[in-house]
């Protein structure tokens, strides 16, 4: 392991060389940075989590070799190959970013769980038992009156919201929002939703309500 | 291919900082109407070309630092160094005026950025 390089035709020397340049300034030796590691980088990021939207990894891969780029000084060559310790520097922000991922959902259930009650009345969310009870006369009835009026993405939000789902990447595509990178994406969503609940509570759901 | 777009997607992301050149010439793309063949054009380079332009550090202030720096970029980006900058000259005197902006027009900026990545997809 000591000496190998994961990026091919690169040894430790030309590590230091790089990472020289970038304390002294090279306006061009970011570029170097980016063109060499950060593909490995992604590479490396997406084997070791899987899990991840593949574009989650890359935006964490570009910030950490944006960060070194504009902080070469956090970079030390004798503790660690330049590719290991840009992996390090971006597993925080994957942690992180699964964390908080965790954490949104889990808020943003039990939001969803409250208001849409409060939207369609006491009984919708009570009886909803799991996506097969959206098949009862009821239910539907109940979905379709929160969708009177809205445009057809927001109606497919609203749909993907009362079957329970939570993945952001299948809101963002309902909301033809895929051009955007996952934290843009988590943003979009995250207001859509809340556009559709404030009018929800503002009463333009069903009339009787 | 998927290292250019790797590329693109860093130079989208670098527009958020102080550091790269893709915070000011992406900015001063949407201020001019410029798409990113337009940008290119001005530049004199290929639109291929200007992920890499973009992620280049930014040129330092003073004179002398920022004289060599462009040089250093117009070399390597194979450009004229007269025109790029001139170009970055025009872009610091936007960014120094949108700074001094209302907080409301902050959001031009990243949109200008993905803008510029999304036009080509």
């Amino acid at each position: 392991m000591a000496g190998q390089s994961d990026t091919p035709g690169w040894t430790r020397s030309d590590e230091r060389e790089l990472h020289a340049r970038l304390l002294a300034g090279d306006p061009v030796a970011t570029v170097d940075l980016a063109e060499r590691f950060l593909p490995p980088l992604v590479r490396q990021l997406q084997r070791r989590f899987p899990r991840l939207e593949p574009n989650v990894v890359e935006t964490i891969a570009i910030d950490s070799v944006l960060r070194l780029g504009s902080q070469p000084q956090r970079y030390l060559p004798d503790r660690a190959r330049l590719l290991a310790f840009l992996r390090l520097d971006a597993q925080g922000d994957v942690l992180n970013a699964l964390k908080s991922e965790k954490r949104r959902q889990e808020r943003l259930t039990s939001l969803e769980a409250v208001e849409l009650r409060s939207a369609a009345g006491n009984s919708f969310v009570d009886k909803l038992a799991g996506p097969e009870s959206l098949l009862a006369e009821d239910g539907e009835e109940q979905v379709a009156r929160l969708c009177e009026g809205l445009e057809a993405r927001d109606r497919e939000v609203v749909e993907l919201m009362v079957e329970g789902e939570r993945r952001t990447a299948v809101f963002a595509r309902a909301l033809g929002l895929e051009a955007l990178d996952a934290i843009a994406q988590a943003r979009e969503v995250k207001r859509a939703k809340d556009r559709l609940k404030a009018r929800f509570r503002r009463g333009r759901a069903p009339h009787g309500i | 291919m998927g290292s250019e777009r790797l590329l693109r997607r860093a130079a989208e992301r670098a527009a958020q900082g102080e550091v790269y050149l893709a915070s000011l010439l992406l900015p001063y793309a949407q201020c001019e109407g410029l798409d990113g063949d337009g940008l290119a054009t001005r530049l004199g380079c290929a639109p291929s070309a200007l992920p890499r332009l973009l992620l280049c550090r930014r040129p330092r202030g003073e004179t002398a630092r920022f004289r060599q720096d462009v040089e250093r970029i117009a070399t390597a980006r194979e450009l004229d160094s007269e025109a790029l900058a001139n170009v970055i000259r025009v872009a610091e005197a936007l960014h120094a005026l949108h700074q001094a902006q209302p907080d409301r027009q902050t959001g031009g900026w990243l949109a200008a950025a993905r803008d510029w990545e999304a036009e080509d997809e």
